[in-house]
């Protein structure tokens, strides 16, 4: 009944304060809106600049070949000093030099050059701009000896190899990046509220009040944390189904009350460690500083931002703590792979263990604090 | 009151020294302000450059013959693929890529060596999970590698090599030689680090002492808006700073990237932008009443957009009109060109300066607007 009241108290102080509302709002919708359409590792409209000393026609249709949506062409130069001007001010992110033999060389049979000039220094675009740039130089150049020979120069291979993408088979990479930056907010948010909310009532002096009163430790804790687990399960399935399903065209394949159902739990865990970090600070100021130098390592060992399998051993060990690891795996379990209570078991139990531990040990300081 | 507000010295210092022994004061705090940003980058800089390795592949040999033997064995032995899952049943194999026990799943028809022998053309299949687009494409390309390794060695040896391109490409990189990513992550992370943590520390300032109450004494004391909005951020620009210097340090001497411009260039720069993000920290610390909103909306505004709109990963001349127009009001945009300009390209003033005065009048549009909206009352 008192744990009743006391719930029933924080809910009221969220329904208070409709700004925060507003702004978890914001994160469980737009943000990861933002995040699931912003993040591409495609180039689109690479800023090329052509140096054609040859103008002919063959370097012209070859020239043509480098078009929407990968490359942009920005300028035809007939300076080599131009160059330089145009990569350091970023102008241009490369330069194709045809030189003046080009035409001939061909026509004679002999390997024409063409050298391609790139900027270095996002080297990621710039790797997957040389890559399409040759692929598309030599697409040209078997057409063209093709039809000069007249001949079908398709070798026969003797093995092929199909390859077939599962689970995610037009390969969207929204539904995954929108999936890890929510899983990132719950986290957030679910270690944040808590640990904001008891280093409030200490900064307050009310916790001194509850000491007091005949509530036990784990009613105060309890009571905090349910409005929480309700809101950030809410919001989840809120996100889920307004921004990754009517935006983005992600639905669960696999059970989807599995998933609310390890969403809770997960919540109780990260509010466990949120309630360890609110014994150890004295002030909301201490307490975000220390939430971000959690945060990073925790996204990190989930095998969310880099494969478990490419770390070293002694960090993949920690994987097998990391409460998120299991959340992520029971998430795209349930979201690509179909799983259901079958496949999810396992995972679900481990997280049932950890955020278990997790919030025994958070309450547990928090207990302490009182007596 | 004029419209900038007059500024006293005296007035000022008092709000900074007042600011500053209540850092000073909180040595957990003041420890974790110094050292968190570093050891975050850190973290990162360490975590982005992880490449994709040991990939957990079950093979379904279903041929068993010397050649489907061979074939499976390239695999095996590359570097990319851990293989210690060999597989009879298709079943079995697909439960185990559903489970995500396995990344990848190779399947050797039978008749594979007899089709080969004959001269036909025997089809192998790849499948590949992909729940992570990126990863899954990697893998494919990996796997296509390895299979072009074996056509190579063990089937057409002896063989005449097929005709060569007629165009060949010579290319050259500029800048960055080696394509060595360190160089590009880490400047991306230290302009990231720098519109996070400054944001997020300016912006408890004026909050807290809402929430405390402790506010209703400075509404009610000479002390003009512009000296107190200047002393709450002055001093967490100087933190900022310091945890430039430790980042910067980190870049040159633990990440070897190298410093090709002006050092000058660069703290003049840094500056200005650490201004201004301390600035948009002070505009949420003034809009809202609680911490924790402040933290929230700060950690929202400043620490996605710098990693996704700001040309990070991928240049934003090479990206979407949309995105381009989101990275033009970010300016983590502005300095990570700025930064990667100076230290890569060595490129100076002449290129840089419009970057820096776009920077400064950023941090003063935003310096303005949290004055304005700023209400010294009581109650």
């Amino acid at each position: 009944m008192r744990t009743l009241a006391l719930i029933k108290k924080e809910f009221l102080q969220f329904w208070r304060d409709p700004v925060l509302l507003v702004v978890v709002l914001w994160a469980f919708t737009f943000d990861v809106y933002l995040c699931a359409r912003g993040f591409s590792l495609d180039i689109r409209g690479f800023p090329v600049a052509i140096y054609d000393m040859d103008r002919s026609q063959q370097s012209q249709s070859m020239i043509d070949h480098l078009h929407e949506p990968r490359f942009r062409q920005v300028k035809m130069i007939s300076d080599p000093d131009e160059v330089d001007e145009l990569l350091s001010t970023g102008q241009a992110l490369m330069v194709v030099v045809i030189d003046n033999h080009f035409s001939r060389r061909l026509a004679r049979g002999e390997p024409a050059e063409v050298q391609v000039i790139l900027d270095g220094t996002n080297s990621s675009s710039t790797a997957q701009a040389l890559g399409e740039v040759s692929a598309i130089f030599s697409q040209v150049s078997f057409s063209h000896t093709d039809s000069v020979n007249g001949s079908l120069r398709k070798t026969h291979l003797p093995v092929i190899m199909r390859s077939r993408i599962r689970f995610n088979e037009n390969m969207e990479s929204s539904w995954s990046v929108g999936l890890t930056e929510l899983f990132g907010v719950i986290t957030m948010v679910a270690i944040l509220l808590p640990a904001a909310a008891m280093v409030r009532e200490k900064e307050y002096g009310t916790i001194e009040q509850l000491l007091v009163s005949p509530l036990r430790s784990w009613q105060v804790t309890l009571s905090k944390i349910v409005p929480m687990t309700l809101l950030v399960v809410g919001f989840t399935t809120l996100s889920l189904l307004a921004v990754m399903g009517a935006a983005f065209g992600l639905y669960p394949k696999g059970s989807m009350g599995l998933f609310l159902v390890s969403t809770a739990i997960y919540v109780y865990a990260c509010a466990g460690l949120g309630m360890l970090l609110s014994t150890l600070a004295k002030n909301l100021s201490q307490v975000i500083l220390m939430l971000t130098t959690v945060l990073v390592p925790i996204m990190f060992l989930s095998g969310t931002w880099a494969p478990p399998e490419a770390m070293p051993p002694a960090l993949r060990w920690f994987t097998h703590i990391s409460p998120l690891s299991y959340y992520y795996e029971l998430g795209t379990g349930i979201f690509f792979r179909g799983w259901g209570l079958k496949q999810g078991i396992e995972s679900l139990f481990w997280l049932f263990i950890l955020g278990g531990g997790m919030f025994v040990v958070g309450t547990t300081r928090v207990g302490r604090e009182f007596s | 009151m004029s419209l900038t507000g007059s500024i006293s010295t005296r007035r000022l210092k008092a709000i900074i020294e007042r600011e500053f022994n209540e850092i000073i004061r909180d040595p957990l705090y003041l420890t974790l302000a110094i050292l968190v940003p570093p050891v975050v980058m850190m973290i990162f800089g360490f975590g982005l450059a992880l490449d994709i390795e040991h990939v957990p592949l079950g093979i379904l040999d279903q041929d068993n013959t010397e050649l489907s033997r061979a074939y499976a064995d390239c695999f095996t032995q590359s570097e990319t693929f851990e293989t210690a899952h060999r597989y009879r049943d298709m079943e079995v194999l697909d439960e185990d890529l559903r489970l995500s026990r396995l990344r990848a799943g190779l399947v050797i028809p039978e008749g594979f060596e007899r089709t080969v022998r004959r001269g036909g053309q025997a089809t192998v299949q790849l499948q590949v999970d992909g729940t992570i687009p990126v990863r899954a494409q990697i893998i494919r390309s990996y796997a296509e590698a390895v299979h072009q390794h074996f056509l190579e060695q063990v089937l057409m040896q002896g063989r005449p090599a097929p005709p060569s391109a007629r165009v060949e490409i010579f290319p050259k990189v500029w800048f960055n030689q080696d394509l060595r990513s360190a160089n590009f992550v880490v400047p991306g992370l230290v302009a990231t680090m720098l519109m996070f943590y400054p944001a997020l520390l300016t912006t408890l300032s004026i909050v807290r002492e809402k929430e405390s109450g402790s506010i209703h004494a400075l509404y009610c004391s000479p002390i003009t808006k512009t000296e107190l909005l200047l002393g709450k951020l002055l001093p967490y620009l100087g933190i900022s700073l310091v945890n430039f210097v430790a980042m910067f340090a980190l870049t040159l001497y633990l990440f070897a990237v190298p410093l090709g411009g002006s050092l000058l260039l660069i703290i003049v720069a840094t500056s200005v932008y650490v201004f201004s993000t301390c600035s948009i920290g002070m505009l949420i610390s003034v809009l809202v009443n609680r911490q924790v909103t402040a933290i929230l909306t700060a950690v929202l505004v400043t620490l996605l957009p710098s990693f996704l709109y700001s040309g990070f990963f991928i240049p934003l001349s090479a990206s979407s009109w949309s995105t381009w127009l989101i990275g033009r009001i970010i300016p983590a945009t502005y300095y990570l060109d700025v930064l990667r300009g100076v230290l890569l390209k060595s490129t100076g003033w002449r290129f840089h300066w419009p970057a820096i005065l776009t920077l400064l009048i950023y941090s003063l549009v935003i310096y303005f607007v949290s004055f304005k909206c700023f209400r010294k009352k009581l109650g």
